[in-house]
């Protein structure tokens, strides 16, 4: 979902973001602000961004930081089939910050390097404890950050992370940014993750510029639409002819499978089935949760598999952050 | 001289009178001698002398007038009183013993009782004139010594007599006035200040002590005045306070030490300086101001100086008193008294640290690159100077390495320069960030950079630094949020094997980089000596291919694009050919790059355009009916080729729009500039078709396929070579050919040679394709026949 994974964005092209140079980036805050009440006080970028970069060191220490998983479902069955697992950052002096102010600071900082080792420790626990308190096979999707990629020995990481939790490889699903399948150092990496079995996936695929060469040539299974295509269809226009279609028609060419992101109403999931869409993901499902609701979730969810939004009356109320 | 010691010479041929004179004379104390004539009297005065003399008148031989003028005459006589003896009634004698030159006179017959009261009185009173004349030859011996200049003048300001030393310094000046009227007691002393001109015409200070007094024998007060030259005492102040004030208001520091190097004084400027108040510096030492950036031998230079020459000046870095350093200029003098020892040293300095950071900026400017700054030209060269001449003293080898950034050009014309400027400058980070602190990374022009590597003697060695540089710079650049991957390539010479000189080195060392540029970009090449031959080609190309608009060697070929659902001709694609003199034909692979680097490419293009619309009119008039597609660079996009232009030759050429279609790269696109997106609207607006070439080879922006104006998509021949044989290829081309079809964008597809490819796009739903399979490029004419079997032109 975008606004979770806004980090790579600056890191690659997207029209939208080029348009709104100008505005400042709490300015984004505000667009993707559904998924962060209250985000909408957040003070000077500078300022924080410099307090920012000794308390993300301290917030590893200080366990202010929590993974939400966001629910996929697959279109043909309405079945959950992963889940995409989001950082959340609870400051006590900075309040709730967006991943899209924390994760430019700790990409420049290197600090992303271990905030994305803890991430996927915590999300491949997590999908190992579903799996012994007998929820159905979720797939469990990370996100995975350009400096993760080049300055770390990523495939030694995962490696070691399976082996330590125990996560089935095919389990785990790394969402690549687009923009790092242009380097060539990349691609003997991928090369590497996907030997060790775990699913690749291509992030906010089309936003930038895309290689259709790449998509052949690398190990990818899954491609994640951009939201912004998303938000393009189910709008009583031809849907046919939108780029979300284009890149659906284009990736089943290239037997890929493709969920959508940021899919927010009805007539964005009956266009994405009209499609042949594979899966989606998004508000008109669920938001983001805390794992133990998840479970409960997912628990009724599989009793009564649908297309509609999971019922939120079925699971706790979770506290407004 | 009292009466009783009184020696009275009595002159008078008359023993009577004698006798009598001395009886007289003696009763009454006065010690006497006798002379009977004028001769004898003039004798005896001679060698005794004598007090006064009484002398006869009447005597023979010499008589008493004759006697008393010779004794006037003699020194000792002047003034002696003489009393002649006259006779009575004889007023003529009388008057001839004044004239000549006696005192008194008595007459005959003497009346002795009274001669002894005659001659005391006449001793008397010749002693106080003596007095008095004596007093006067002394206070005019005293006026006439004094060195003070001394004036009498009388009430009218007339010089009434002066003194020798105002002769000599004011002679023939009369004296100023007092300026203010004094009165009363102070009116005897007046004390005042003048100017006046010396007898030498010199303009002198003065004081004038004037009195006023009267004269004897005058009813009126005169003036005597004393004048002081106070010129010298004048000027010696006016120096001081002129010192003083310099002291006081100099912008340069002055300190003053006593010869041991305690301070006594300073100005405040120096406190402006350092910070440090005269209290403070004073009784201190100049250590006060030393900073640590000078050694031992900077200050026994500075010492040694001043005591062989007196003076010390230079640039010297001192610390104020809050701890900062600072340049600055100082001069010092040792100051000696008349025997040559030094009684003082004076220092002045000045904080020169505007003009030291002004030097820095001209140097800085003079040698380096003001955006990136790297050393420029000038320092580069001065640097490979030096390091020669250390090689060839000490030997070793050095490296030297010419960088041209690959696809800048590009980068600079499609976003702009900020964007080159911007990568130019993270270009010259990575590079500083390849080599060691003792390597030197230039800017030499535009995109292209030197590497300097001292100590690198194998060629091995510069190959694995190459190879770096090539890594980091063909990683992704960041700009502005935009991912741009550039490369790079590099020329490689070796001293002393490659070159001699700096001017050698770097030629052959560019060589090396163009040789590296041609076998493919982003790779490095060592100097070889072919290299010359190669570039001399190259060279020569260029050359030509300037010539070959004039020379009419270049051409325009058509490629029928054909409708594969109705088997019938779409139209054709206008490629450029070059029939060399010598060198046959050459591909636009080969000549396309160099046109578009040096700028050839404007000329080229509108030629292929004019030329194509030319053909096109002629063949429209034949009923020909399906456009023609033009291949545009994106330089002439960006820079050259208006709207209106091609409004103009539409005009001229009495097209319709709708005949005509640009073939541009998806780079164009890529970068999202307003610039292209305005130019492809415009174009779009007046009816042209716009087609992407080379689909799928580089990157794509789907966005920007559903944004711009897109007519149709042309899928690489590449893609579709290996289409039947290899399921990748195959797989693409239907990923392409699925999107476009979803985007509603016809495609086309480009080097089609046998009815297996045919087939198979056919079946994937490709709607043009062109290629060998239909027909080659050719020639206009051939093109005609080929299209009139056709049916597209009139039979």
């Amino acid at each position: 979902m975008r606004n979770q994974s806004a980090g790579f964005i600056s890191n690659r092209m997207d029209g939208r973001l080029q348009n709104a140079e100008v505005a400042p980036p709490h300015s984004m805050g505000t667009e993707w602000g559904h998924a962060q009440p209250g985000s909408n006080r957040i003070p000077a970028a500078a300022t924080r961004s410099v307090d920012m970069t000794g308390l993300l060191r301290e917030a590893l220490v200080h366990r202010e930081l929590t993974l939400h998983y966001q629910p996929q479902m697959d279109l043909d069955s309405g079945r959950i089939v992963g889940v995409e697992a989001l950082l959340r950052w609870q400051n006590p002096l900075l309040g709730n910050v967006a991943p899209a102010e924390f994760i430019p600071v700790a990409e420049k900082t290197g600090l992303i390097v271990p905030l994305g080792e803890w991430t996927l420790r915590a999300a491949c626990t997590q999908a190992r404890i579903w799996r012994e308190i007998g929820l159905p096979p979720l797939r469990m999707a990370v996100n995975v950050s350009p400096r993760q990629l080049t300055d770390a020995e990523p495939n030694q990481v995962v490696a070691r992370i399976l082996r330590e939790t125990g996560l089935r490889p095919d389990y785990l699903e790394l969402e690549i940014p687009e923009s790092l399948l242009a380097r060539d150092d990349v691609a003997d990496t991928l090369r590497g993750l996907k030997r060790l079995g775990v699913r690749l996936a291509i992030d906010g695929f089309g936003a930038g510029r895309s290689n259709l060469g790449h998509l052949r040539r690398l190990p990818i299974d899954h491609i994640k639409i951009d939201q912004s295509f998303v938000r393009d269809i189910g709008g009583g226009d031809d849907d046919q002819t939108t780029i979300a279609a284009a890149i659906i028609a284009m990736a089943r060419s290239l037997r890929l499978s493709v969920i959508a992101e940021g899919v927010e109403t009805e007539a964005q999931l009956a266009s994405l089935r009209a499609l042949h869409c594979n899966e989606m993901q998004g508000f008109l499902l669920s938001q983001p949760h805390p794992a133990e609701h998840i479970a409960t979730l997912i628990r009724n969810h599989s009793k009564s598999p649908g297309f509609g939004r999971l019922s939120p009356n079925r699971i706790p109320a979770e506290p407004r952050e | 001289m009292n009466n009783g010691t009184a020696r009275i010479l009595v002159v008078d041929d008359d023993p009577t009178i004698r006798l009598l004179a001395r009886e007289v004379l003696e009763r009454n104390g006065y010690v006497v001698a006798e002379a009977e004539n004028g001769s004898q009297a003039l004798r005896h005065f001679a060698a005794t002398g004598g007090d006064l003399v009484l002398l006869d008148v009447m005597m023979p031989e010499l008589d008493g007038f004759a006697t008393c003028q010779q004794l006037r005459q003699m020194p000792t006589g002047s003034q002696v009183p003489i009393v002649m003896m006259t006779g009575l009634e004889d007023s003529v004698s009388i008057q001839r013993a004044y004239d000549a030159g006696a005192t008194d006179f008595i007459v005959k017959p003497i009346i002795w009782s009274i001669l002894a009261q005659r001659v005391r009185y006449i001793l008397r009173a010749s002693n106080a004139l003596r007095e008095v004349a004596g007093r006067a030859a002394f206070q005019r011996a005293l006026i006439e010594t004094m060195p003070l200049p001394i004036l009498v003048e009388d009430a009218q300001g007339h010089s009434l007599t002066c003194n020798p030393a105002f002769e000599t310094l004011f002679g023939g000046r009369s004296l100023p006035r007092p300026t203010e009227s004094v009165s009363g007691d102070q009116a005897r002393l007046q004390v005042y200040e003048a100017d006046m001109l010396s007898a030498h015409q010199d303009r002198r200070a003065v004081i004038i002590h004037r009195t006023t007094f009267t004269p004897p024998g005058s009813s009126e007060a005169g003036f005597i005045s004393a004048i002081l030259d106070i010129t010298e005492r004048k000027q010696n102040e006016e120096r001081q306070r002129l010192a003083e004030t310099v002291f006081q208001t100099a912008a340069s520091a002055i300190m003053v030490t006593d010869p041991t190097g305690i301070v006594q004084s300073v100005n405040p400027a120096f406190t402006t300086i350092t910070g440090y108040s005269g209290d403070e510096a004073i009784g201190k030492t100049p250590s006060l101001l030393k900073s640590d950036r000078h050694d031992a031998q900077f200050y026994a230079g500075f010492w040694g100086a001043l005591a062989e020459t007196g003076h010390w000046s230079g640039e010297m870095w001192q610390r104020r008193k809050n701890g900062q350093i600072y340049p600055a200029w100082v001069s010092v003098k040792a100051v000696r008294d008349a025997d040559g020892q030094v009684v003082q040293y004076v220092a002045f300095f000045s904080d020169i640290t505007e003009r030291k950071l002004a030097e820095q900026e001209i140097f800085f400017r003079a040698n380096y690159d003001p955006l990136t700054g790297l050393p420029n030209r000038s320092l580069l060269h001065e640097r490979i100077d030096q390091a020669l001449r250390r090689v060839r003293r000490h030997g070793g080898g050095l490296a030297l390495m010419f960088l041209d950034l690959d696809r800048f050009k590009q980068v600079n014309d499609t976003l702009g320069h900020a964007w080159g400027d911007e990568l130019l400058c993270q270009t010259a980070e990575r590079l500083e960030a390849c080599v060691r602190e003792t390597d030197t990374v230039a800017r030499y022009s535009g995109d292209e950079f030197i590497l300097l590597l001292p100590g690198i003697a194998h060629l091995s060695n510069a190959y694995a630094i190459a190879e770096k540089v090539i890594q980091r710079i063909s990683q992704p650049f960041d700009l502005n949020n935009t991912v741009i991957q550039i490369g790079c390539s590099i020329g490689i010479v070796l001293y002393p094997d490659h070159g001699s000189d700096v001017g050698t080195l770097l030629r052959h060392a560019d060589l090396a980089m163009y040789q590296a540029k041609t076998s493919g970009r982003n790779t490095y090449r060592r100097y070889e000596p072919v290299m010359a031959d190669q570039m001399l080609r190259q060279l020569s190309l260029e050359t030509d291919l300037r010539l070959a608009i004039q020379h009419h060697e270049l051409m325009v070929y058509y490629q029928p694009v054909l409708n594969l659902k109705s088997n019938r001709l779409a139209g054709a694609e206008a490629l450029i050919r070059w029939r060399h003199p010598r060198r046959g034909l050459v591909s636009p692979g080969d000549f396309i790059p160099l046109a578009e680097e040096t700028g050839l490419i404007h000329e080229i293009g509108a030629w292929v355009l004019e030329n194509v619309c030319q053909t096109l009119g002629r063949w429209c008039r034949k009923g020909w009916r399906a456009p023609i597609s033009v291949n545009l660079s994106s330089v002439q996009i960006l820079h050259g080729l208006t709207v209106e232009s091609v409004e103009t030759l539409l005009q001229r050429h009495a097209l319709r729009p709708e005949w005509l279609a640009f073939e541009i790269t998806e780079s164009v696109l890529i970068h999202d500039t307003r610039q292209a997106q305005q130019w492809l609207e415009a174009i779009r607006g007046l009816g042209i078709r716009v087609d992407i070439d080379d689909f799928g080879t580089g990157y794509s922006s789907l966005a920007y396929l559903k944004r711009f104006p897109i007519d149709r998509l042309k899928i690489d021949q590449s893609f579709v070579r290996d289409i039947a044989a290899n399921a990748n290829d195959r797989a693409l081309v239907e990923a392409i050919l699925a999107m476009a079809g979803s985007l509603r964008i016809p495609v086309v597809a480009e080097g089609v040679e046998n009815q297996e490819q045919l087939d198979l796009l056919r079946r994937l739903g490709c709607e043009y394709a062109q290629g060998f399979y239909f027909s080659k490029p050719v020639p206009a004419e051939e093109f005609v026949q080929f299209a009139g079997r056709l049916g597209a032109f009139h039979a």
